[in-house]
């Protein structure tokens, strides 16, 4: 199973979308295990600020990420309307914080666009490209590429 | 799974407990040990590896261990003495063994090369192991007249056994026109008394065409001359069939030893004519028309001939005719009751299962999931107690038995040291060899037992730490006998149970740790201020510091890049500690504390500001009410507390690990002084103790990154995350900051630690 | 036309091997580790059809093992074969000369395996 977005034509891939400070995001629907409401976490010490802590979810520690803050936009300021979308690839699991859960999508490669030179920024090796949908943008993210900078393991020459 | 490949993951299991064992022995004997069962168990282990090798196929592993098994065999009858050259070609050849088995269990093939070596010292030592062919195999095997069972003749079901098809031994003579054989067949007494039974070939004979069996009664002796162990009757056979002579010869394999046997086609029969029938008015014709494996004598009109019955039980079947006859006559011992009791012979055998280790740590994370939720009940039930005593004893009484279970779960996980110890010897005669020097391995305490999980990850350390003991540590052979001591150097490794830990210990007798040497190299490398007064002990395990090697060239064996720093961090992610000690000239002790499981710990649950911490027990000393005067600030914001008459450096946990709404003022808190082994004693402020408990230890590592000073989490009985401190870090780190401003401890008190 | 098979051998993968075939060949097959064991096994079961054994074993080897089995009035007659491999010709004469009715070679086919027994056991 790879979230790779659709290369051929015909390839269709499902996509969760969901909204983090006003901007929508997507990720492959294969990813995502659970969503839930936000929870209290407990801190990281010497984390960065997105990371906001971990959430016991059923026995496993589950650290959870500010999406917003991730990418540079402040913290997201949580209630329990916010919703944790847990995504797990390969053996990893983490939490995505984002404000709430918009649509599922179907995507095919025709409706993706390179993601644009100027935003190509750090936050830029998440994203995997843009989708437009009926004048929707949708900002498709990578999510092996988020889990494995969390982890120390980002290769970010593969992401460009 | 297809079952085959079961049967063959099976095998692998039972060759590392088999090469384990063959190690095992052979050390054993090495150290001198002549006891037959330890050379059998050796001869045994490589002769069951050898089994299902060519079960599998794995026809070089096979050749290997034939020539292997030999020797062991020829030592085992007192043919080959096992002095100590022996034992070197013995102990190499297992090497050689093992690396079989991985090529085979990986699907890889050796290099041509690779056993060379061995296999000829095997056979030098041996006398008899013949090339590496099968010739020697067969014609050992033909002499005794016995007929070889072809294994991939037989069709679309052989399975694969390339490693011994030796070829058919008799021309195979096709029965001319197609005609058939005329068998005569003479049973001896002794094919009774091995239970073979007549009658069954002829059946099996019935399978390869259409048989017609005459039976010769004329030996037959009068009734009261009968002795039932004797046999009295021969057959002969007319088969019709398209079958080989070796296809008829296969069906009386078994027998061939214990009876004259002719089998000629059956247009020659002219030469050898059956009995003549008119002779012999007791003869009787069975005609048998079948091919099915049905028995052909059953077709038998009378019971007078033969075997008609197809229980099992009677001896001597074939006399039974005259049994038969006069069936008042007892001739067939019966049974006796008593017999099956001298039969039953107590047993010694630990019986034992295998079980898939995802079971047991399905199990192992449930019983961990009830303690949680354990907690969680008796926390909410809390209030309830005082109104029922009866609750707070059942409560009790439950936390007793999950206990319980939660210990006979984490005992089935845990396994004698053994299993990684067995691997050094060869380790260490490699490593001897690559160095030229002599070394002894002195194993202890390899039965203590420790989880799997630990077990597994004892591997690389331990590896590495014999490595830097061989290649380090000890001297070559000259320069000890310059510094006059024994030519040959001991690395010791050796197992033990301390407080609920598991301590291994790696020693060498070496030239010890260059202190000078140490020094200045962690000076170049900035890893020390020039005027750092450092102890002996702190300059001996400034070698675990990252970037830190003291070989001056980097060798082939402990070096390339990978320096002691990285054994303590793999020890480390055990939840596990090591320091080093040294006496210069006679030798280092390298000493790793590991906790006995990976899954749980007994700790004590703190709170620091708005969270709660848990530090593990078995680091925590004491904890006391700190006194503002036992404070003192020591250089820029760092604080020494009195602890009777030493001082310890005083570390807030908030500050360190900025933790929010935490205290400031250690006196309005609690301390913990908590010790690291090797790295000292640190007090620790929290702002309050909120009790002791087990925990379930969970990592996060796998799904996050390592966080400095935190182990692990848990989920505590709120269900809320708790962190556990990684004391070790803290205190490495804390008193490494120390170090670097020069030791002050034993300045405080004027003593080393 | 299923028997009671008893196999006796240390060899865990030699065990699986031959309970695979002698099952699939519709035999009902009983296991012991080793000769000792085998004849707690044997006194338990009662009667078996044919038994296979192993000959290196520990505790009691195959020869002990088809010396009692011999001696026992009740097993006096039940078939043996003896697993050998054909690179122990002295080892196949003992265990004939102990009073074993035939052999098996190591590695064994599954066909040899059910057709051998078919020439001991009705």
């Amino acid at each position: 199973m790879s979230e790779k977005t659709p290369t051929s034509p015909e390839e269709r891939r499902q996509f969760i979308t969901f909204l983090s400070g006003q901007q929508e995001f997507g990720a492959n629907i294969m990813m995502i295990r659970e969503i839930r409401g936000w929870t209290e976490t407990t801190p990281l010490p010497h984390a960065p600020d997105f990371v906001r802590g971990v959430i016991n979810l059923r026995g496993v520690v589950l650290p959870v990420v500010d999406l917003k803050a991730m990418l540079g936009r402040g913290l997201t300021e949580a209630n329990p309307k916010h919703v944790i979308i847990v995504v797990k690839t390969g053996d990893r699991t983490i939490g995505l914080l984002v404000d709430a859960v918009s649509d599922i999508m179907t995507v095919t490669a025709s409706d993706i666009q390179p993601t644009p030179e100027l935003a190509r920024d750090s936050n830029g090796a998440f994203i995997d490209g843009i989708a437009v949908i009926e004048q929707r943008m949708v900002t498709l993210l990578s999510m092996e590429k988020l889990i494995s900078s969390l982890t120390g393991e980002i290769n970010v020459s593969e992401a460009a | 799974m297809d079952p085959m490949e079961t049967i063959k993951q099976g095998y692998f299991q039972e060759c590392e407990e088999l090469l384990l064992a063959m190690e095992e022995g052979l050390t054993a004997m090495e150290g001198g040990d002549t006891d037959p069962e330890t050379i059998n168990a050796v001869f045994r282990a490589v002769h069951s590896i050898k089994g299902g090798g060519g079960a599998f196929g794995f026809s070089d592993l096979v050749q290997f261990a034939h020539g292997f098994e030999t020797v062991m065999d020829q030592i085992r009858s007192g043919e080959l003495d096992p002095k100590p050259e022996v034992m070197q070609i013995l102990l190499r050849a297992g090497d050689m063994l093992s690396d079989h088995v991985a090529a085979a269990r990986s699907g890889t093939k050796l290099d041509p090369g690779h056993d060379e070596d061995s296999f000829a010292e095997l056979k030098a030592l041996s006398g008899k192991i013949g090339d590496l062919g099968e010739d020697e195999l067969k014609e050992s095997f033909e002499e005794l007249g016995f007929h070889q069972v072809h294994l991939v003749d037989l069709d679309d079901n052989a399975t694969a056994a390339p490693a011994a098809t030796p070829q058919p031994i008799a021309a195979a003579a096709s029965p001319v026109g197609g005609k058939g054989w005329l068998i005569r067949f003479v049973p001896r007494a002794e094919l009774y008394a091995k239970a073979n039974e007549p009658s069954l070939l002829f059946r099996e004979l019935a399978t390869l065409g259409e048989v017609d069996v005459v039976a010769d009664l004329s030996k037959l002796p009068s009734l009261e001359e009968i002795d039932p162990e004797q046999a009295y009757i021969s057959w002969t056979a007319k088969l019709h069939t398209d079958a080989t002579k070796d296809k008829v010869e296969e069906v009386f394999e078994f027998a061939s030893d214990d009876c004259e046997l002719d089998i000629h086609p059956l247009s020659e029969q002219a030469g050898v004519q059956p009995v003549p029938a008119a002779a012999v008015p007791e003869t009787i014709v069975a005609q048998t028309p079948m091919t099915a494996p049905q028995p052909v004598v059953t077709e038998v009109p009378t019971p007078a001939v033969a075997p008609a019955t197809p229980e099992p039980a009677p001896i001597a079947k074939a006399p039974e005719p005259p049994v038969s006859a006069v069936p008042s006559a007892p001739l067939v011992e019966k049974d006796h009751p008593s017999d099956r009791k001298e039969a039953h012979v107590e047993s010694t055998v630990k019986q034992t299962i295998r079980v898939d280790l995802d079971k047991i740590d399905r199990l192992n994370n449930l019983a961990g999931e009830l303690v949680i939720t354990q907690a969680m009940l008796a926390q909410r039930l809390l209030e309830f107690r005082a109104q029922s005593p009866l609750l707070a004893n059942n409560l009790a009484e439950f936390e007793h038995l999950l206990r319980e279970l939660q210990e006979g779960v984490m005992a089935i996980r845990t396994q004698p040291v053994k299993s990684v110890f067995q691997r050094m010897p060869r380790l260490v005669r490699e490593l001897a060899a690559q160095t030229n020097k002599q070394v002894r391995l002195v194993i202890k305490g390899e039965a203590t037992e420790v989880d799997k999980t630990v077990i597994e990850r004892l591997g690389d350390p331990l590896t590495h730490m014999i490595r830097n003991a061989v290649d380090h540590g000890l001297e070559t052979s000259d320069d000890r006998i310059t510094a006059g001591k024994d030519p040959e150097g001991t690395v010791t490794l050796s197992a033990e149970h301390r407080g609920g830990r598991i301590i291994i210990e790696v020693a060498d007798d070496g030239r010890g740790i260059n202190r000078a040497r140490v020094r200045e190299k962690a000076l170049e490398k900035g890893l020390i201020q020039p005027n750092a007064n450092l102890s002996d002990e702190e300059i001996d395990n400034l070698i675990f510091l990252p970037g830190f090697s003291t070989a001056k060239e980097v060798s082939n064996i402990s070096g390339r890049g990978v320096g002691m720093d990285v054994v303590r961090s793999s020890v480390s992610s055990l939840g596990g500690r090591i320091i080093m000690s040294s006496v210069p000239g006679s030798g280092s002790r390298f000493i790793m504390t590991l906790p006995l499981t990976l899954a749980v710990l007994d700790g004590m649950v703190v709170a620091v500001g708005e969270q709660t911490f848990v530090l593990p027990l078995s680091h925590i000393i004491e904890s006391l009410q700190p006194r503002s005067e036992d404070i003192k600030p020591f250089g820029l914001n760092r604080c020494l507390l009195k602890v009777r008459d030493s001082y310890v450096p005083l570390v807030k946990i908030g500050g360190l690990l900025n933790v929010h709404g935490a205290g400031t003022d250690p006196v309005k808190g609690v301390v913990i002084l908590v010790e690291s082994e090797g790295s000292g004693r640190l007090a620790l402020a929290v702002d309050q103790i909120l009790g002791q408990r087990q925990v379930v230890i969970k990592s996060f590592e796998g799904n996050y990154r390592h966080i400095e000073g935190i182990g692990a989490a848990t989920i505590l009985g709120d269900g809320r995350v708790a962190l556990i401190i990684d004391v070790d870090g803290i205190v490495t780190r804390c008193r490494g900051n120390l170090v670097e401003n020069g030791s002050i401890e034993r300045k405080a008190t004027g003593t080393g630690p | 036309m299923g028997k009671t098979v008893l196999t006796v051998d240390d060899s865990r993968t030699m065990r699986d091997m031959l309970k695979l075939a002698l099952t699939d060949a519709g035999h009902t097959v009983l296991q012991a580790e080793d000769g000792v064991h085998g004849v707690e096994v044997l006194a338990q079961a009662g009667d078996v059809d044919v038994i296979i054994t192993d000959i290196n074993m520990p505790r009691m080897d195959g020869y002990g093992f088809i010396d009692h089995v011999r001696s026992n009035p009740k097993t006096r007659a039940t078939p043996i074969l003896v697993l050998t491999t054909e690179s122990e010709p002295a080892k196949k004469q003992k265990a004939r000369d102990a009073g074993a009715t035939g052999w098996i070679v190591k590695p064994f086919d599954p066909v040899k395996l059910v057709a051998a027994i078919r020439r001991v056991s009705p």
